[in-house]
């Protein structure tokens, strides 16, 4: 089955949830290096980080208050433009359970629902993989 | 042997396990393996000169530390309070770095 | 008897820093921390910990953003700025010394306007309306 997927240099497991550490933002950070250095990428995003690409979110973050005109984008549009500036060496992963028992399986374009019992395929897959946080 | 890059992202504001992953990379270091530790995200605190002696004990045993420089200036840390020995870096030498081959990665 | 407060502010400590810059963006504990002053018509905020770093400038730190895609996402907290406008509105703001010093922090690296906790000039948790942690 491993065969199925597409090698990846690097996996990115984000395991432990948003607004809780800047976990997110290094794996924006760690992604965006390496694909711009031509490696291959795969995202997995498991509990409460499959919500981050949530088709709820939207393009923008609710208005600020107090700087109306800005507009703030998502981590679902943050998401969908890593992958449009990456087409074939990007490939987003979320874990299926995690996204049902949230609610949010419902994903931006691009990303695609795996089960978690299919994971070890996805290590199989790569030639590293870092865990960030934990579920 | 082995090259290993780890990545301390938690510090010791968030308990003992930033100390005990350092352990671990002096552990990996004497053992005669390669080790670069990277201190990001709260983890930089861990890496400036009045931090406690963990780090020492990693550059001790023979690996290198750097400190994630985007971290470093979220946080408003100079570069300057770092220990010496600890190396501000940015993210597209980390992707190098990971890329090498045989190069292992561990994040905590 | 319990001790009546002598103020009708609250005060908010705060001690976790660095929460989700991608996905917070503006909306950081200082927006939720503004917001609380305006209702409350001005308030105290204690920062301990790693948040003591919101009250301590470092010229040598050029504002950062981010590179994601194509695009540069320079709308990241900025939590000293979002201090200073704290103060400008009437807030008042301490840090603690011990955790200042602990990170190296020089005396002369702290916001003006911020105050220095230590054992014998602090917020007094008795002479407030409410301590909250946020």
């Amino acid at each position: 089955m491993a065969g199925l997927l597409p090698r990846a240099d690097v996996l990115i497991a984000i395991m432990g949830a948003p607004h809780t550490g800047d976990l997110v933002t290094s794996a924006f950070r760690l992604s965006q290096a390496l694909l711009a250095r031509g490696a291959r990428v795969h995202l997995w995003t498991c509990g409460h980080a499959t919500g981050l690409t949530r088709q709820a979110l939207g393009p923008a973050k609710p208005r600020n208050v107090v700087d109306w005109a800005r507009e703030y984008p998502t981590t679902a549009a943050l998401a969908a433009e890593l992958l449009a500036a990456f087409p074939t060496t990007l490939h987003w992963y979320a874990c299926r359970f995690c996204s049902q028992e949230r609610g949010a399986d419902a994903h931006i374009p691009g990303i695609r629902l795996r089960a978690p019992f299919k994971f070890t395929e996805h290590l199989d897959a790569a030639d590293k993989a870092f865990f960030l946080g934990v579920c | 042997m082995a090259e290993y890059l780890l990545v301390e992202s938690q510090g010791s504001y968030a308990g003992p396990g930033a100390e005990a992953f350092l352990g671990d990379a002096v552990r990996l270091a004497r053992a005669g393996h390669g080790v670069a530790v990277l201190l990001i995200e709260n983890g930089v605190t861990e890496g400036l000169a009045a931090a406690g002696p963990a780090v020492g004990r990693v550059l001790a045993a023979g690996g290198e530390v750097w400190a994630d420089a985007f971290s470093l200036d979220q946080r408003a840390l100079s570069a300057q309070r770092l220990a010496p020995g600890v190396r501000a870096v940015e993210m597209d030498e980390v992707a190098e770095r990971l890329l090498r081959p045989g190069v292992r990665g561990v994040w905590h | 008897m319990a001790p009546q407060p002598t103020t009708g502010r609250r005060l908010l400590v705060v001690e976790r820093a660095y929460r989700g810059s991608v996905e917070t963006q503006f909306a950081d504990v200082l927006y939720l921390a503004r917001e609380l002053n305006r209702q409350q018509d001005g308030l105290d905020i204690l920062l301990r910990g790693l948040a003591v770093t919101f009250a301590t400038a470092d010229d040598d730190a050029p504002a950062r953003s981010l590179r994601i895609g194509r695009i540069d996402l320079d709308t990241l907290p900025d939590p000293r700025a979002s201090l200073r406008t704290l103060l400008a509105e009437g807030a008042g703001v301490w840090a603690e010394e011990a955790d200042l010093t602990g990170l190296g922090t020089a005396p002369d690296r702290l916001l003006p306007g911020v105050r220095r906790a230590r054992p014998d000039s602090r917020p007094d948790w008795s002479a407030y309306q409410g301590v909250h942690f946020l």
